[in-house]
């Protein structure tokens, strides 16, 4: 699942190279707009949902990881 | 379902409220007084103007406003479209089916009397902002 999610930063941010340690404060891309981006494809990439308390919360790879695999 | 959706105002991201609706007001608009929405951290004025479309002009409040992010990446720029519907909690689950996803719970908002809005997001749409009658 960690490989899926760095695969969705990646074409989400058109980042070339990204790790776990990514997060909005580290980001230059992560922007409010690309934060919805975001949200979407992990949406579609793991066919869940999201809802807005777990949006707001979602700023780093541990966050996210953690509330995908609670959907899985 | 979707037919049920009224057309209400399309949003305008601006720095000044006063500055860009100069331009307005010489197009024959009126402008509404201007109230603060502290839930959205925004200063709200509506520019009306008869056989044509209300506009809704968003001044961010400070950093912390959300519009903020907006008008940085675009500059001042129409952003967001407005419609009414009779129920939002109905609308959103409607919403979600369309693949969007709401930014917030519903939340009251001043410039509509403390009625429910809520935004949604679509890569292929933008923002939609839904107003409870």
């Amino acid at each position: 699942m960690k490989e899926r999610i760095l695969l969705v930063f990646k074409r989400t941010f058109e980042l070339e190279t990204v790790d776990e340690s990514i997060s909005q404060k580290n980001c230059d891309k992560w922007d409010s707009m690309n934060h919805l981006n975001l949200i979407v494809e992990f949406e579609t990439e793991f066919e869940i949902t999201i809802e807005p308390e777990e949006m707001g919360i979602m700023k780093d790879f541990k966050t996210i990881e953690t509330i995908i695999s609670r959907k899985l | 379902m979707f037919e049920k959706y009224e057309f209400h105002h399309i949003g305008y991201a601006v720095k000044s409220i006063e500055e860009t609706a100069k331009f307005f007001l010489f197009l024959g608009y009126t402008i509404t007084k201007t109230v603060i929405d502290p839930i959205q951290r925004v200063h709200i004025a509506f520019l009306l103007k008869e056989h044509t479309p209300c506009i809704e002009l968003v001044q961010p409040i400070d950093d912390e406003s959300p519009v903020v992010s907006i008008l940085q990446k675009n500059g001042v720029t129409p952003y967001h479209i407005c419609y009414e519907v009779e129920d939002i909690n109905e609308a959103i689950s409607e919403m979600r089916k369309q693949k969007f996803i709401p930014l917030f719970n519903p939340v009251p908002a001043l410039a509509f009397d403390n009625r429910l809005i809520c935004y949604f997001f679509n890569k292929n749409v933008g923002l939609i902002e839904l107003l409870n009658k």
